[in-house]
């Protein structure tokens, strides 16, 4: 499970950036990261919304303050839900 | 503003002006806020927001990849704003940059008192500091990228190397700013000179903030 989450790489069948990569999505995007997240640091998140961005696709990052590493997104954050809630009503 | 631009909002608080561009003129926008609150009042109103602390700049942004970059009634509230302003220049084709007018008679008098101008449309708040970009720091010349002052009855600006212009109307000024075509390279800003109160009423209020300095540091 860990390694195909560290050998994921959706450039792989592109061999270009990320942008060109996201260049055929057509949704818009809810990007949110956990800011004690090291699995999926921030910063990776920040570099798929920089994709997004590049393709006009309509997008929003959320950074969540939390203190509970890459299990952050099960736990009962009520700002984390209340986003997610607000973003699915919209 | 022309249809359809592109459009990014820097400290975009609650996605209001977003909303209102998205609606009358169907930008395509996208805000920039810190604060929790703000993003959820974006998401919300249905507006694209970005998270990120405008203070480290807009790294990720593409030059000259926005029409438009707004930054409103933010700049006053912050630390690193020639930076700001730069990359204004850098990622947007035109920046607007409205600050609070504290020039304006209301705003004068909460100067004077010694105080960060509060108003109904820039309510203090938790990411408001007063002490460190306050009036002193709008008012008085800036020597790199950015000057600005508020003047008797507008606010006059200037932008080393850039074109402006500049509008000021009660509560608010404004300046829309472009890259200069003719020169990139900053040069030093011509200002018109002070008028002789101008001159006093800003060495009256960076006395007064260097007092307020001092007895912080105490």
């Amino acid at each position: 499970m860990t390694k195909a989450l560290d050998y994921f790489d959706p450039t792989h069948h592109h061999h270009v950036g990320l942008s060109a990569a996201l260049q055929p999505a057509q949704a818009d995007f809810l990007v949110v990261s956990f800011t004690s997240d090291w699995r999926f640091a921030p910063g990776r998140s920040r570099e798929i919304v920089k994709a997004l961005l590049d393709n006009d696709r309509r997008v929003s990052y959320a950074e969540i303050t939390a203190a509970h590493g890459h299990d952050a997104f099960l736990m009962p954050d009520p700002h984390y839900h209340a986003l997610v809630r607000a973003y699915m009503k919209g | 503003m022309k249809p359809n631009a592109k459009v990014l909002d820097l400290g975009c608080g609650d996605g209001t002006l977003l909303k209102y561009l998205k609606e009358a003129r169907n930008a395509l926008g996208y805000g920039i806020e810190i604060a929790d609150a703000n993003i959820l009042a974006c998401v919300e109103k249905n507006i694209n927001v970005i998270q990120m602390d405008l203070e480290a700049g807009l790294s990720g942004f593409e030059p000259q990849s926005f029409d438009f970059v707004i930054l409103s009634q933010t700049l006053q509230a912050m630390h690193n704003i020639e930076l700001v302003v730069k990359e204004i220049l850098r990622v947007g084709r035109q920046g607007i940059v409205t600050i609070p007018n504290f020039g304006y008679w209301r705003r004068r008098i909460q100067i004077i008192a010694g105080r960060m101008p509060v108003s109904r449309i820039c309510p203090t708040s938790g990411t408001t500091r007063p002490t460190s970009i306050s009036a002193p720091s709008l008012i008085s010349r800036r020597s790199a990228a950015t000057t600005a002052y508020a003047s008797s009855s507008a606010m006059s600006c200037a932008m080393a190397g850039r074109e402006f212009s500049a509008e000021s109307a009660g509560e608010f000024s404004g300046l829309s700013l472009r890259k200069s075509l003719t020169d990139r390279n900053e040069r030093p800003s011509r200002l018109p000179p002070l008028r002789l109160r101008e001159r006093i009423e800003v060495r009256e209020i960076r006395e007064r903030e260097r007092v307020r300095t001092a007895s912080f540091a105490l």
